[in-house]
């Protein structure tokens, strides 16, 4: 299974990589709005990380953007988001986000509720 | 003459020259830095990730020996302090505490340079460590107001009950040199330690720190306040008007003949007044109603703003006293109901 993290902050990034990785999954970094949808288009992932607040695009407009795209318009994503507001939260959902992690978070929680993302789209 | 005035040209254009030496070289150090530093990053980063998804069987803590090298890590480790939750957090701070960044940071709150302080509190402060909380507590005797705030914001989450009267004395002091800062600890203090708040609300208690305390209560729907809370109501205008708000938001139904009183009082500010009619609305109690309906003609319009919002939410009894004020003979109150009821 292959997952992209899209994140701005390295550190932050690194860390959720890392722990998907030793969960055994396949990551693929990218830093911000652009990188994530290029790398999505290009990769296929089965699963997007997404940080809401990012520079070029926002997670939001990587959402709108992967939905245009037939090859990604199904992949399951799962934000992450420092002002998870209820308007962030239902907007993310209207955009067809699977769920939603506010920070700061535990990134066993997010691997578990990757895990349960995964298990949903396969059945 | 002549001789002089070359004496003093040749004096600055050598000053000049020297200061630009001087900045020269600050450049060339900050450039270093900043190179080694991102030299240093991403191996600071991969060191912390790794060791955090091996989970508590993992074999190796990133290693950092140079001056350098553990100014990055902490960086680093700062970093993803604020944004993690949970176990990998508590691995953290515990590689933090046996690798001697929270002594380094203790010692460093005693340094001489403010700055030093200020960044050893705030240090202590993101780690959150009970192992710190000796060092803050003397923090809290500093001569700097900002290093006071963070001990005093930091003890707020992680210290027990004995140091609550510093953290109260501290807030005291520094209220007025630092509100906001203030306002993050009682609001720590609310959020970590619910009961320490009584302190604050003490007759005694500086006046700006009392309704700091509040207003915390309020937003936080501390409950177990409300009875302090209404005892507020008879308090100056400011401190009621944050109090009702507070009774208010908790939903404290044995509020509402106090309530009443403060709303009808004419002798009180409006702004109490319409914070009392509005935390009526909060409450729903129909028994309230013929009170509002009387505020719709109140001269004030902040009043009959608060009541006619409040009708809105009584349920049917206020939707009905609205439609009738709509119909009424004053345009004021007419106004008011008709855009409450459109809401």
């Amino acid at each position: 299974m292959k997952i992209l993290v899209s994140e701005d902050s390295s550190t932050i990034r690194r860390l959720v990589a890392a722990r998907l990785r030793a969960d055994g999954y396949e990551v693929i970094e990218a830093a911000d709005g652009q990188e994530a949808i290029e790398l999505a288009l290009s990769a296929q992932p089965d699963l997007l990380v997404l940080d809401k607040v990012m520079p070029k695009f926002d997670g939001f407009e990587v959402i709108r953007s992967l939905r245009e795209d037939p090859r990604t318009s199904a992949v399951p994503i799962l934000m992450l988001s420092e002002r998870a507001s209820e308007d962030d939260v239902l907007g993310g959902l209207r955009l067809g986000v699977e769920d939603y992690m506010p920070k700061p978070f535990s990134p066993h929680e997010l691997s578990a509720r990757v895990s349960r993302a995964l298990g949903r789209a396969a059945s | 003459m002549t001789t002089a005035l070359t004496d003093v040209v040749v004096g600055l254009a050598a000053l000049v020259v020297l200061l630009n030496l001087v900045i020269v070289a600050i450049r060339i150090a900050i450039t270093r830095r900043q190179r080694r530093e991102s030299r240093l990053r991403p191996l600071a980063e991969l060191g912390i990730a790794a060791f955090l998804a091996g989970g508590p069987a993992a074999p190796q803590a990133p290693q950092a020996a140079s001056d350098p090298e553990r100014t990055v890590m902490l960086a680093v480790a700062m970093e993803a302090l604020t944004d993690l939750l949970g176990t990998e957090r508590a691995r953290l701070v515990t590689f933090l505490e046996e690798h001697g960044y929270v002594a380094e940071a203790i010692r460093g709150l005693s340094a001489r340079r403010r700055m030093a302080r200020r960044q050893a509190a705030d240090t202590l402060a993101a780690i959150a460590t009970s192992a710190a909380v000796p060092a803050l507590t003397a923090g809290l005797a500093d001569h700097d107001a900002q290093v006071r705030i963070t001990c005093a914001g930091a003890l707020a989450e992680i210290g027990g009950q004995d140091v609550v009267p510093a953290i109260v004395a501290t807030v005291e002091r520094d209220v007025a040199v630092d509100p906001g800062g203030v306002t993050a600890v009682v609001l720590a203090l609310g959020m970590h330690q619910p009961a320490a708040l009584t302190a604050l609300f003490a007759r005694d208690t500086a006046p700006a720190v009392r309704i700091i305390a509040i207003t915390v209560a309020g937003e936080l729907r501390l409950s177990q306040h409300a009875a302090l809370l209404q005892a507020c109501l008879a308090d100056g205008d400011a401190a009621a008007s944050r109090a009702a708000r507070g009774l208010g938001l908790i939903g404290e139904v044995q509020a509402v003949g106090a309530l009443l009183e403060l709303s009808c009082d004419t002798s009180r500010a409006p702004s109490a007044r319409a914070a009392a009619v509005s935390a009526l609305g909060l409450l729903g109690d129909v028994s309230a109603l013929p009170a509002l309906e009387a505020r719709l003609l109140e001269e004030d319009w902040s009043l009959r703003a608060a009541a006619a919002q409040a009708l809105s939410r009584l349920g049917e009894p206020g939707i009905a006293a609205l439609r009738k004020a709509v119909d009424s003979d004053c345009a004021e109150a007419s106004e008011l109901a008709e855009a409450a009821l459109q809401r």
